[in-house]
């Protein structure tokens, strides 16, 4: 055995004497020319011995005894039961608590939704586009050449922000390999990333992107915590770095910008064809 | 093994005679291993008994191509980890300390008087030291800790169960001894 990631891969199986023969021998011979796989493996054994030390408090023996008229009962209690709206709403809960991602997606597809609505509403239920409330558009045409330019900064760089969230946030710690998330590479880009907030933050100093520039502030707190995150294997600072891109709701929030963006563009044409219909 | 399935099939059919033989059969596993995911006798009565409840419920669905103590191991597996969602961390840790204070109190007064109380202190709260570790696990990594290492599944058989891979299992394996190992490193000088 050439390799001492091969090696820590069998560790496992070593521990509890699942290797074949062998790759028993092979383990060995490995462990005896390295000292480095030799102590990890020591001390991952002891941790082992050490949870062996753990006692299970026995329950009495008439326990046993009465665990089938004890469930019997129970059974029979949950069958008479009438079924509520508490009960149906907490066996939803249930369901959903067994999946959250599936309750994060279901809440932003609904929240998606709302606002899609919302827009529809506002463009599409007046017919002419003087009905309009420009309100924010007004402002946003009037903002200098330097502004637009800051602007299309920023959508750029959360562009590039939610392509690096959407593969970590789809990377499952549990499941998949980490060395397959590249995070050396994620962190030097997550770096990079901060320091534009930095000055971005700085040039969005128009009241028309306070929005933006909060979401500029959001993103660079996750990145850095990215651009911190402390070895290929820091698996539990990835999970605080997905649980803090869920709390503070940054991909919705980034999907609501993108939105703006196009209602602002719709509008601009909409202006556009009224001024040519009225000339 | 056949006797199994005549009775699965009864119980199936709804007799709950057949039904209570396997509940006879199973109690003791299940109860041990939920005792092992929640560590403490209150959960661990509740979960058995909510695995099994499921499991009449569901016995339609169970295929006998599956082993009928792999089907309850996983029924048990899924509702720990969908209970130990659900209950908040606040409220996980405040339970946690009861039932050791709980716990410790038994231990103490239990029948080591004979030992030196020095030490039976020592290992009682070397008890409260793993169980905090255990409780430092994602619940995926508990559950094929707690199946590999007190309930002696072998890596093939935890992969059937949870419908993972073998790798997977491995890998959240050598993650969970890693996190042991951090969580109990000050026993390393001392009792190894």
């Amino acid at each position: 055995m050439n390799n001492c990631r091969k090696c820590r891969s069998m560790f496992v199986e070593a521990i509890y004497g699942e290797l074949t023969s062998d790759q028993q021998e092979r383990f060995n011979s490995h462990l005896e020319s390295c000292p480095k796989c030799a102590e990890e493996f020591g001390r991952m054994k002891s941790s082992t011995e050490i949870m062996n030390k753990r006692v299970r408090t026995e329950p009495e023996p008439h326990y046993w005894e009465g665990y089938w008229d004890h469930l019997a009962e129970r059974m029979e209690r949950k069958e008479n039961q009438v079924p509520n709206f508490s009960a149906l709403w907490q066996r939803f809960k249930e369901n959903f608590y067994f999946e959250p991602r599936l309750t994060y997606r279901l809440a932003g597809a609904v929240a998606l939704l709302v606002i899609g609505i919302f827009i529809g509403k506002l463009y599409f239920a007046g017919g002419s586009s003087t009905d309009f409330q420009p309100g924010i558009t007004e402002q946003n045409l009037k903002i200098s050449a330097e502004q637009t330019a800051v602007k299309v900064r920023a959508d750029r760089y959360i562009e590039r922000s939610k392509v690096l969230l959407l593969g970590m946030i789809n990377f499952d710690t549990e499941t998949e390999d980490a060395y397959a998330l590249n995070l050396p590479y994620q962190k030097r880009i997550s770096q990079n990333l901060v320091q534009e907030a930095v000055v971005l933050k700085n040039e969005l100093n128009n009241p028309a992107y306070e929005q933006l520039r909060g979401l500029v502030s959001d993103l660079e707190v996750i990145l850095l915590q990215i651009a911190n995150l402390e070895s290929e294997l820091d698996l539990d600072g990835i999970e605080m770095v997905k649980s803090g891109v869920d709390r503070r709701g940054i991909l919705l929030k980034i999907n609501l910008e993108e939105m703006k963006e196009v209602c602002i563009k719709n509008l601009d044409n909409n202006l556009k064809d009224n001024f040519k219909q009225e000339i | 093994m056949k006797e199994e399935q005549v009775l699965v099939e009864r119980a199936r059919r709804g007799e709950m005679f057949a039904f209570r033989e396997l509940v006879e059969r199973y109690k003791k596993k299940i109860y041990y291993l939920a005792y092992d995911l929640t560590g403490n006798h209150h959960d661990a009565e509740d979960m058995s008994q909510e695995v099994f409840i499921k499991a009449f419920r569901s016995l339609k669905n169970f295929r006998g191509d599956a082993k009928l103590s792999s089907w309850l191991y996983r029924i048990t597996v899924n509702t720990a980890i969908s209970q130990q969602r659900k209950k908040s961390v606040s409220q996980m840790q405040l339970q946690a300390s009861f039932e050791e204070e709980g716990r410790n109190e038994v231990q103490f007064s239990g029948g080591e008087t004979t030992q030196n109380p020095e030490k039976c202190a020592e290992a009682g709260l070397m008890q409260q030291h793993i169980e905090k570790a255990l409780q430092k696990l994602s619940p995926r990594e508990k559950s094929i800790f707690v199946l590999r290492h007190y309930n002696d599944l072998p890596l093939k058989k935890i992969a059937d169960i949870l419908k993972i891979n073998l790798g997977t299992v491995k890998s959240m394996l050598f993650r969970a001894i890693q996190k042991l190992r951090k969580e109990l490193a000050f026993y390393k000088q001392e009792f190894l």
